[in-house]
């Protein structure tokens, strides 16, 4: 790993002052940035890296005004072992119950999760091995290259690769609102495809809060997560459901921002769940795919994906 | 065959051979974290050096520039290919054999290979950066990681002339002979036996079928790399001598010392634990090189090979296209074997290609006619430096065989084994192999098994249901000699072994036996590694305990006539007490006064009269002498030596799966074996050496994949969320029985099982069984649900 300095916040007023240099990266669980930083994937180095999870009051689970407010800072393991979280949003505790092995939930925040860079073994690759689009280059090298666990709802910005997080598919279903240190996002609008980021998140702005309203009367959730290991993988597909008079379906890992699956939502809507209507919904889901021929296989699991999520949420 | 040759071969009761669990010293270092291997070794005053690592499948550097590299504060030297102490310092080309080359080149013929220069640094951070400075004209040369393509008539030759000869005898045969000439990237290895022509005009059925055997990383788990440093002492006489960490070949001190030329017994090590690695005793650059940098720079230097740089192959891809022609019975008349096999870069073995065809499973079965023609394809993809857990390679053609005999006969595929299995002691016996039968029951019994057609099973959860089925050898195959030692000092037995140990526990296995036979406690043995001792414990594959036991079954009885005759004579003749003035309180008498040596014996930790064991002394009492025994042998060589004309121990696998067929999902429900090994020397080392085979079994067949971007050859899957190693999370359960039928020829009727279980198939198999389709290994939900036509 190259060298940097590291400091340790006391206060969201001092990350935001040191992240308007531009040279400096934000540090919460760390489990997504050390191993970019290890792997030396990007164009650039931070000179500065700054914690959060040293800035008091980042890391709590409360609900205040039926709405539910999670720190930025809170790990995962905490969210997915949250008694009140695990019955009345219970696809959050799922996501992150979910996420990689019992270490790095133990270590990565809710923040982290959701603002984590997306995969894609091209842009993963150390040394900055391929300077693809996502880093300002001009090519996507996974679009002529391997894409088997890339795109089927086509490039943003020119770039296949997914969105990786479990807990964003589950704070979209939720409907959710993150907090920043300037405004509330709605979940759904926080995904973004930058260079490099994934968010729409300016370079000093600060995550806060995850803020997720109680879902209404008789709604019920679930996640659903489809992954080759059980025990660590980032998912081939995976997928949120909120049931209930609105429903909501959002995919993730099949696009480079959370797919919500509206089409699916529609099927749904003011029906009793049924193996058939679920069926219908999943087929739903993915009547827009543009699959590559390597992904092809990701269709039919995420068609499936939605079909059990939304039977395990009815 | 039984331990018919050595001393209390036929033993029957046992009190520490076959026990489970008990606390080995240096298995309780390995797992408590304790032990130091190679990268762990930091010295005061070191250094660090880095290779710089080839971002090119295949490269040339025409020139390198190290002026601004040099000028980074910390830099300490930067050697390159044109530097003299580089060029002249040479390493094996080839494991085992091949002629020796220079240690960096500057050429780079795989992805991440170490070419052309290395850094020298305070720091690792500053020869990465050093390394980003280096400016390196490459001249960029087309490559191949796509055998199939390489093997076409217009594919780019990636290989300078005068190749490694593919049809000469390697160091364990190999090939036929009258092979045609090397044509661009392939080599042709042509074995035939018996008449093929005349076993399928013999046969009822003909059936063809392709499979492909996946590519495996060992993925070893400690990071290999050694730190060296020069230092004088008159005390070991004239001139420097070596000290070097984390090299922990089989041969050293001897590889240092010849490649540095300096004298074995001026090489010193501290560290004999190279952490696990299945059958791959290659040394990579980062271990050899650290003396010279050491020497140049004038300090201790460290070089440690990153995770990146260590998915070198276990296992090498091979395609074949296998005939098969068979009775109604279901007995195999006749077999052709095509293969197209990887040849990997430059140095790669022969395990996996031309190796295999003398190795393999088929001269198993009764079928004496026998074509293999093999392409081999030089390739960019990797290195394999020796062999894998999955050795023989080609064995699943033949479980393929069997499963694919037993569904167009409707039959049981174990029935369709036993038909073609020869018995004991050739092709042509007629006899059953006894320990296959028993096996065989026991693996029924224990799976509950009821064979089903294909896609004749489905679970109340809606899955499909398959099963299969697989047999192998318990093998061992080596034929070195063991030059044991076993010391009495101060009342306490010492095992001294050179090493090394390589995540494994047959100094433990050893010690045991030891202790069996000179009637002690395992803990009241002493294991001390120190690489200039003689004796090593392991021969390759299963030797390594069961061999290396019977040797030191000799030897641990030939410490023992010596203790008992000690006994009597100091007995006879009691030495003063109480140093040289001597002493007024006279010893007690021992009770063996004026006995025969034969009239004693040892147990419990005591010296014992035979006829009244209730008479007895301590040893550390009843002898106050020194003593030492050595002896220099081995047993009789091993059946596995027949490459499979003759049979003792045996192994039966048994795998079940569940198929979801909406998303392509395989889960292994349980894996069940039943090993006869002969004799259990150490069943823990055992049992958890048959979880791992399934382990590598379940990830080779599920999970890992070694992916390649076709445009530049740069591996894809070389970190470990891409190359998908299963977790102990993911890994499915092993049910296991262990018989011991005492057939096996080394200690006490052992044989073992390493080489033996792991395979490529069995789980392939039954998602066969499952879903009525061939799916190739890693069977990734994307080819599973092509097969079933869901993508």
């Amino acid at each position: 790993m190259r060298p940097f300095n590291h400091t340790n916040a006391t206060s969201i007023a001092e990350i935001k002052t040191a992240l308007a240099d531009g040279k400096t990266t934000l540090i919460a669980g760390g489990t997504d940035l050390v191993g970019t930083l290890k792997d030396n994937i990007l164009r650039d180095y931070p000179s500065t890296v700054i914690n959060l999870k040293t800035v008091p009051g980042m890391d709590y689970i409360k609900e205040e005004g039926g709405v539910l407010k999670i720190g930025a800072a809170t790990h995962l393991a905490d969210i997915a072992a949250d008694p009140n979280i695990q019955k009345k949003y219970t696809a959050l505790a799922q996501a992150a119950s979910r996420v990689a092995t019992p270490h790095i939930r133990d270590m990565g925040t809710i923040a982290g999760n959701i603002a984590q860079l997306h995969r894609c073994w091209y842009f993963r690759k150390p040394e900055n091995r391929f300077d693809c689009k996502r880093k300002g280059g001009n090519t996507c090298f996974a679009m002529t290259g391997d894409n088997r666990y890339h795109s089927i709802f086509g490039a943003v910005g020119g770039c296949i690769a997914v969105h990786p997080s479990d807990t964003a598919p589950a704070l979209i279903a939720l409907n959710a609102k993150v907090v920043t240190d300037r405004r509330q996002i709605e979940a759904e609008n926080f995904f973004d495809v930058k260079q490099p980021g994934n968010t729409v998140l300016e370079k000093d702005e600060v995550i806060t809060e995850i803020q997720i309203p109680a879902p209404p009367k008789g709604a019920k959730s679930a996640f659903i997560k489809f992954a080759l290991r059980k025990s660590i993988d980032f998912p081939i597909v995976n997928c949120a459901v909120m049931t209930g008079k609105n429903p909501r379906v959002c995919l993730n890992a099949v696009a480079p921002k959370p797919y919500r699956a509206i089409k699916a939502e529609e099927v749904i809507k003011g029906k009793k769940i049924s193996e058939k209507i679920a069926e219908e919904a999943g087929t739903a889901a993915v009547a827009d795919a543009r699959p590559l021929n390597a992904t092809k296989f990701k269709v039919q699991i995420a068609r499936v994906m939605v079909k059990r999520a939304i039977l395990a949420a009815s | 065959m039984a331990d018919l040759a050595g001393v209390n071969g036929q033993r029957e009761k046992f009190r520490v051979v076959g026990m489970p669990n008990l606390p080995g010293r240096l298995s309780y270092a390995m797992a408590a974290g304790i032990a130091k291997y190679g990268a762990d070794y930091i010295v005061p005053d070191m250094l660090h050096a880095k290779f710089l690592r080839s971002p090119y499948a295949n490269a040339r550097i025409e020139s390198i520039d190290t002026a601004r590299a040099r000028k980074i504060p910390g830099v300490i030297d930067i050697l390159t290919f044109e530097d003299e102490d580089i060029k002249n310092l040479l390493e094996q080309g080839e494991m085992m054999s091949g002629p020796l080359k220079s240690i960096l080149t500057n050429r780079a013929d795989q992805e991440g290979a170490e070419v052309g220069a290395i850094v020298i640094a305070e720091s690792e951070d500053i020869c990465d950066k050093a390394l980003r400075q280096l400016d390196i004209k490459w001249d960029i040369l087309p490559h191949v990681v796509d055998i199939l393509e390489g093997r076409r008539a217009d594919s780019p030759v990636i290989r300078p002339p005068a190749p490694k000869s593919q049809d000469t005898a390697g160091p364990f045969g190999m090939g036929g002979g009258n092979n045609p000439p090397k044509k661009g990237n392939v080599s042709y290895s042509n074995v035939n036996a018996g008449d093929v022509e005349a076993g399928f005009k013999e046969a009822d059925h003909i059936i063809e079928y392709d499979l492909n055997m996946p590519a495996f990383s060992g993925h070893i788990p400690n990071p290999i790399g050694s730190v060296a440093w020069w230092f004088q002492n008159t005390y070991h006489g004239e001139g420097l001598n070596i000290h070097v960490e984390g090299v922990g070949s089989p041969n050293d001190p001897g590889t240092i010392a010849n490649m540095y030329k300096v004298p074995p017994e001026k090489v010193f090590q501290e560290c004999m634990l190279i952490g696990g690695k299945y059958c791959d005793w290659g040394l990579r650059k980062s271990q050899l090189i650290t003396p010279l940098l050491a020497k140049r720079a004038g300090r201790p230097v460290r070089c440690v090979n990153s995770r990146y740089d260590q998915y070198d192959f276990n296992l090498n891809q091979r395609f074949m296209h296998i005939k098969i022609g068979f009775k109604k019975s279901g007995l195999i008349t006749a077999i052709d074997d095509f293969s197209i096999a990887d040849s990997g870069v430059e140095g790669s073995s022969i395990f996996g290609t031309t190796m295999d065809q003398n190795y393999g499973p088929y001269f198993t079965t009764r079928c004496q006619n026998v074509k293999q023609n093999m392409d081999i394809v030089d390739s960019n993809r990797g290195k394999m430096y020796l062999s894998g857990q999955h050795n023989p390679m080609n064995w699943d053609s033949i479980t393929l065989a069997i499963h694919l005999i037993a569904e167009k006969l409707g039959k049981d595929p174990v029935e369709i084994a036993r038909i073609n299995l020869h018995g004991p002691e050739s092709q042509t016996d007629p006899n059953p192999v006894p320990s296959f039968e028993a096996c065989i029951a026991a693996a029924k019994k224990m799976m509950d098994w009821k064979w089903h057609n294909t896609g004749g099973k489905r679970l109340k959860d809606g899955r499909m249901h398959g099963a299969s089925f697989r047999y192998q050898q318990c093998p061992r195959h080596s034929g070195m000699i063991f030059n044991c030692k076993l010391e009495l000092k101060n009342g306490v037995v010492h095992l001294d072994s050179k090493g090394p140990v390589v995540g494994n526990y047959i100094m433990e296995a050893n010690m045991m036996v030891v202790a069996e036979e000179l009637g002690l406690n395992y803990e009241d043995i002493r294991g001390r590694l120190d690489s200039h001792e003689t004796y090593k414990p392991w021969g390759g594959g299963s030797d390594g305990t069961t061999a290396s036991g019977w040797a030191l079954k000799e030897c641990a009885n030939i410490l023992k006539k010596q203790i008992l005759e000690k006994a009597v004579e100091e007995a006879n003749t009691p030495s003063p007490q109480g140093g040289v003035m001597g002493s007024k309180t006279k010893p007690a008498a021992s009770p063996f006064k004026g006995m025969k040596p034969e009239e004693l014996d040892m147990v419990d930790g005591k010296i014992v009269v035979k006829n009244n064991p209730g008479i007895g002394v301590p040893l550390k009492e009843a002898v106050r002498s020194n003593l030492f025994a050595t002896y220099s042998g081995r047993p009789p060589l091993s059946l596995w030596n027949e490459r499979g004309k003759k049979l003792d121990t045996m192994n039966v696998a048994m795998c079940e799966v569940a198929v979801d067929a909406e998303t392509g999902e395989v889960e292994i429900i349980r894996f069940g074996v039943v090993a006869d090994t002969g004799k259990i020397m150490r069943r823990t080392s055992l049992e958890s050496q048959i979880e791992q085979v399934m382990f590598f079994s379940e990830g080779c067949q599920l999970y890992e994949d070694y992916i390649y971007d076709s445009k530049t050859g740069v591996k894809l899957s070389a970190n470990m969320f891409e190359y998908k190693k299963p977790t102990i999370l993911d890994h499915a359960p092993v049910a296991m029985e262990l018989l011991e039928t005492r057939a096996g020829n080394a200690a006490y009727g052992s044989n073992g099982i390493s080489h033996s279980l792991a395979n490529t198939h069995l789980v392939i198999a039954a998602i066969y069984n499952a879903i009525g389709k061939w799916v190739d290994p890693p069977a990734t939900p994307d080819k599973v649900l092509k097969a079933l036509g869901k993508a």
